[in-house]
């Protein structure tokens, strides 16, 4: 029994190798293909004449913009859609957790609002202080305002009701929208970016958003991972979790700040991407259990190899024309989704 | 290992501004089992929570070992406390072995896994549930009362020091309660933990607690053990309902009968029961069923007869335990007697204390009795009794059983109604 | 085999001189008289009583359409996107591209009212239910702007000014053409024109910025996109490396814009930027079915064809 239990501690580690692995061959495969006809042969070559020891060994050949479409265009693009649907993925699990609500999404307490009315305003009065970075700042700042009035709002002599949290979120979002829908409709030519900015995609990103959304990302998500246990206790309940030795009210702001960092990181620099978040806890609770010391990790990586793949697919299929990435997301997955429902008959949450 | 102990000292909680509970203080140490027993919103849950660090008392401190635990840690306290609650919606696909686990979290370091120890922690306290064979079994597949059991076995694997219960057998069948609490009150010992437990039986708080604390409108009505809190008076006083009282003859603890009031009316004749020593008892509630108007006497107070009746509301006449049956009774049930449409009299020793009862039933002017052992075998009269009898016995219809009586009488109606 | 430019060159003269053909036509046939009746631009049938006095217009085009007719006094009221000429932005307001205030527009009682295809065809259903001379004009090509100046012309009395005109920008059209119409593929620059950055868009097939890109002797790298205004992949791009980028702008400097595509990290490699033939251009000479059309066309060859045509 002891070994069953051993055995399965080894299954965990095992299938996060195998995501990794997965992860890794996915990015290597996504930065070969796409529209422009560079010969997947070239492809490794370039990526390894970037690492400092092996570089000497590559003889170049390739041209200047192959090299600046790989390496300026395609990688960067790529490395953010790992970040970003990880982000998606593991805030979509907590939300989940911490409401204990199979319908709840990253997006559940208003950060997407926010930020989108950031970039939005950023838009429409193009504003231009930091360049190019202006927008996703704008994004980001509004995103993780908008968590402090919902928690204040919704903070009570110091605890955090989970359901009010949850209609204080879901009530500026509503008012938010409300704004939105206004500037959208007196908007003139800035109508068109606002649109596909809210349609949520990857193009023309570079290594600035990396590195802008990285820190935020990283940091979130190991603080999550952190608690992982703390969540699985704190699905029997609040009480029973308190009773357990959880310092609920504690934990729970710490889970939500970090939520919030990554998803307004994630929003700011991708637009709104929607099913990845939902959905992917579902596939992965039903893969490997609820537990969040495997769920975690494996949604993390599942995340990111969903939307690498899905976005090389929006940038692929009717090149040069591009299509937002959210629109495949929920065309491929939701069948998919189905599919497991069906076939595994474990209960869904 | 020092033994544990749990001070409860003067506190008080409130939800808002109405004051939930006021001066509580008791204390319980190493193998204690409390009850905590009282009508409903008089502030038992309120008591458990303020004690499992859930509800924080604006006055009054609860000592943990001597220590307040509201200046430990969650964690701290999870090592010593363990809470079974009332019930649990768990919907999620966690086994229940899981469950039962995440009792070891407090034991458990941050970044610890659980070990062989923990497992072995886990299966004991499985097996004490009887919940093991159940242990890859998904916890939203199970019955409520194999949950419960589940529950129980987690809060064991804490290795608790005081455990705290919630109406710990609410959703579970008689056996799986007998064991449970059987259990319960075995690890009490065991273990030398304290027990509180919230019950809302009072015959089940009175069979297994060493004491009671009755809770009423948010203090302690009454405390101390079961002798002290279980009269008739304080539980009217509480609950407001007229109870019997009296020690069960197997456990030798109280049972509590309450009186209920007559769910039919009498619409039928008047029935005078001459009776003793628990021989009317079922004829008694079925000819209240049968909507006659029933009266007993004379009775002992104490007797199972007497007891019965009363807590049927029936009009007794009643003579001091263990006297002999005076005049003044003997007058009362005559009269009884006169006003009866019939008289039953059942299958009774006789003695000198109630040989009167005798005389009584021979002025019936219906008379029905109740012949399973022939008059000698009953009395205790050195004759005097069978003699009295055999003159009665003439003028009555005999039967030999209480089903009889009811056919008898069943017979008469119909036929007085032709 | 004819080259691709002769062949525009013909279609363009082609249609100059069909259209003058049934424009002569049909005031052969109908004299500068009124009441009159035509077929308007989404084909349906259109009278007009009498000469008008009082003109509405419900799209920037047909203002400056109205503008270059020495119409101006007659406009009563426009659309509030209307901005050329200058004068323009004084006279009342109707509403935007469809949300037109139906109510207002009827209050001015116009004699006539010049609204365009697509979005307005219900304000211009239901104006005309209210009893209102209404005509839509569409434009999908160059030439359809000419038609639609003789058409403009004729329902109010113009005629002559609308010949004129069109001679005019058919004359200023060939110059261009007459330089680029023979040019081989290899002497057509690669051209890439900006609609907006973020996301990347640009102009590809069916509009009048490919139309233009082709008459200014330059190819558009976007003209074999799946949609009009796809939003374009930045490795494409890189991949067919234009030589000239044209950067459009609706408010703001040219100077801000370009300096701002040159300033990209990115596009630095591009041929364009290098060889530093980054240009920027009002997004309304080349967006707006009107006379000014063709001004952009003679931009945005100075801008493709330097060599071609000084300033």
């Amino acid at each position: 029994m002891y070994r069953n239990h051993l055995e399965k501690i080894f299954h965990w580690k095992l299938i996060i190798a195998y995501l990794v692995l997965v992860l890794g061959s996915t990015v290597v495969l996504a930065t070969a293909l796409g529209p422009a006809h560079i010969s997947p042969s070239v492809v490794p070559k370039i990526l390894f004449s970037r690492f400092p020891l092996i570089h000497h060994l590559i003889i170049r050949s390739w041209s200047i913009g192959e090299a600046a479409i790989i390496l300026e265009i395609r990688l960067p693009r790529i490395i953010l859609g790992v970040l970003v649907g990880a982000a998606l993925a593991v805030a979509g699990t907590t939300m989940q957790a911490l409401f204990r609500n199979p319908m709840a999404d990253p997006y559940i307490i208003g950060i997407s609002s926010g930020a989108a009315l950031g970039a939005i305003v950023s838009l429409t009065f193009g504003l231009n202080i930091f360049g190019l970075y202006t927008l996703p700042l704008m994004a980001f700042i509004c995103g993780s305002a908008v968590i402090f009035l919902v928690y204040g709002i919704a903070s009570v002599r110091g605890k955090l009701p989970v359901s009010t949290l949850l209609l204080s979120g879901i009530a500026i979002a509503l008012f938010l929208s409300a704004i939105i829908s206004f500037l959208m409709y007196t908007a003139g030519e800035e109508l068109h970016g606002i649109v596909f900015w809210l349609m949520g995609g990857l193009w023309g990103r570079s290594w600035s958003h990396v590195l802008m959304a990285f820190p935020f990302i990283l940091l979130g998500t190991a603080v999550i991972h952190i608690f992982a246990r703390d969540l699985n206790i704190m699905l029997l309940g609040e009480e029973p979790a308190q009773h357990l030795g959880i310092e609920v009210e504690t934990v729970k702001k710490i889970i939500i700040f970090s939520t919030s960092l990554i998803v307004a990181a994630a929003v700011s620099v991708s637009g709104i991407i929607g099913f990845i978040g939902l959905i992917t806890p579902h596939i992965m609770r039903i893969l490997v259990g609820p537990d969040h010391r495997v769920l975690l990790p494996s949604s993390a990586l599942v995340g990111g190899i969903f939307l690498v793949w899905t976005d090389t697919l929006a940038r692929t299929i009717i090149a040069p024309t591009e299509i937002p990435v959210g629109i495949i997301t929920a065309l491929f997955g939701a069948p998919f989704f189905l599919y497991l429902l069906r076939t595994r008959k474990r209960s869904m949450f | 290992m020092q033994r544990v102990s749990l001070r409860i000292d003067n506190i008080a909680c409130r939800y808002e501004t109405a004051n939930v509970l006021e001066n509580i203080s008791f204390s319980a140490t190493a193998g204690d089992f409390v009850g905590v027993i009282g009508p409903n919103a008089s502030g038992k849950s309120t008591l458990l929570k303020s004690i499992s660090k859930i509800l924080r008392p604006h006055t009054g401190v609860v000592f943990l070992n001597q220590r307040d635990i509201y200046t430990l840690k969650s964690a701290e306290v999870a090592k010593k406390l363990a809470v079974v609650p009332q019930k649990s919606a768990i919907s999620f696909a966690f086994t229940a072995l899981e469950v039962v686990l995440m009792g070891r979290a407090p034991h458990l370091g941050r970044f610890e896994i659980e070990d062989r120890e923990d497992l072995l922690i886990a299966k004991r306290s499985m097996e004490l549930t009887n919940t093991w064979h159940l242990r890859e079994r998904s916890i939203d597949t199970l019955s409520g009362g194999e949950e419960q059991r589940v529950i129980i076995a987690r809060a064991l694997a804490q290795e608790p020091r005081v455990l705290l219960l919630d109406e710990p057998t609410g959703h579970l069948d008689i056996n799986h309660q007998i064991e449970i609490l059987d259990l319960i009150k075995r690890l009490n010992k065991e273990w030398e933990m304290v027990v509180i437990a919230i019950f809302h039986d009072l015959n089940v708080a009175s069979q297994y607690c060493d004491r009671l604390i009755l809770l009423f409108e948010g203090k302690i009505f009454a405390a101390g053990t079961a002798d002290d809190v279980l009269t008739r008076e304080n539980i009217e006083k509480v609950y407001g309902i007229k109870v019997i009282v009296k020690e069960d003859d197997v456990s030798g603890k109280l049972l509590i009968h309450p009186q209920r009031k007559n769910a039919v009316r009498p619409t039928k004749g008047k029935v005078h029961i001459v009776a003793g020593c628990g021989s009317a008892v079922s004829l008694v509630s079925r000819l209240v069923e049968e909507g006659y108007n029933v009266s007993l006497g004379v009775l002992n107070v104490g007797d199972s007869d007497y007891i019965a009746a009363k807590a049927l509301g029936l009009d007794v006449v009643e003579e001091k335990p263990f006297s002999r049956i005076t005049q003044e009774s003997h007058q009362k049930n005559l009269e009884f007697i006169k006003e009866a449409n019939y008289v039953i009299l059942t299958n009774i020793p006789i003695g000198f204390g109630n040989i009167k009862n005798l005389e009584a039933a021979g002025q019936a002017q219906t008379l029905i009795t109740i012949e399973k052992e022939s008059i000698e075998e009953r009395d205790y009269t050195k004759g005097e009794a069978t003699k009295l009898y055999r003159q009665l016995r003439a003028n009555a219809t005999i039967v030999a059983d209480s089903h009889s009586v009811l056919e008898r009488l069943k017979s008469v109606e119909s036929r007085a109604r032709s | 085999m004819k080259k691709r430019g002769s062949r525009l060159r013909t279609f363009v003269a082609t249609g100059a001189l069909v259209g003058t053909f049934f424009g002569g036509l049909s005031s052969i046939l109908l004299a500068d008289e009124f009441p009159l009746a035509i077929v308007d631009g989404l084909g349906r049938e259109v009278s007009i009583s009498k000469q008008p006095e009082t003109i509405i217009s419900l799209a920037p085009s047909n203002t400056e359409i109205l503008f270059a007719l020495g119409l101006v006094d007659k406009l009563v009221a426009v659309s509030q996107y209307c901005n050329y000429p200058p004068e323009v932005q004084n006279k009342p307001k109707v509403g935007g591209f469809s949300t037109i205030n139906i109510e207002k527009v009827v209050s001015f009682e116009p004699d006539l009212i010049l609204a365009t295809g697509g979005v307005q065809e219900e304000a211009a259903r239901n104006l005309k239910r209210l009893g209102l001379t209404v005509i839509s004009l569409d434009a999908k090509r160059t030439g359809d702007v000419l038609e639609n100046i003789l058409l403009v012309g004729k329902v109010t009395g113009r005629v002559e000014s609308a010949r004129r005109l069109r001679a005019n920008l058919e004359e200023r059209i060939r110059a261009v053409t007459n330089k680029t119409g023979d040019l081989p593929d290899t002497q057509r620059p690669r051209v890439f024109y900006e609609v907006q950055y973020d996301p990347l868009m640009t102009a590809g097939p069916e509009t009048f910025i490919d139309d233009l890109i082709h008459l200014a002797g330059g190819v558009n790298i976007a003209s074999d996109s799946a949609t009009k205004f796809p939003v374009y992949n930045l490795e494409i791009l890189i991949e067919r490396n234009p030589e000239v980028i044209i950067v459009s702008f609706w408010h703001g400097s040219i100077v801000a814009s370009v300096e701002g595509v040159k300033s990209r990290k990115r596009w630095k490699i591009i041929d364009a930027v290098e060889n530093n033939r980054v240009y920027g251009i009002h997004a309304d000479l080349v967006s707006r079915p009107g006379p000014r059309i063709v001004d952009g066309l003679e931009e945005i060859a100075k801008y493709i064809h330097p060599e071609l045509f000084k300033k």
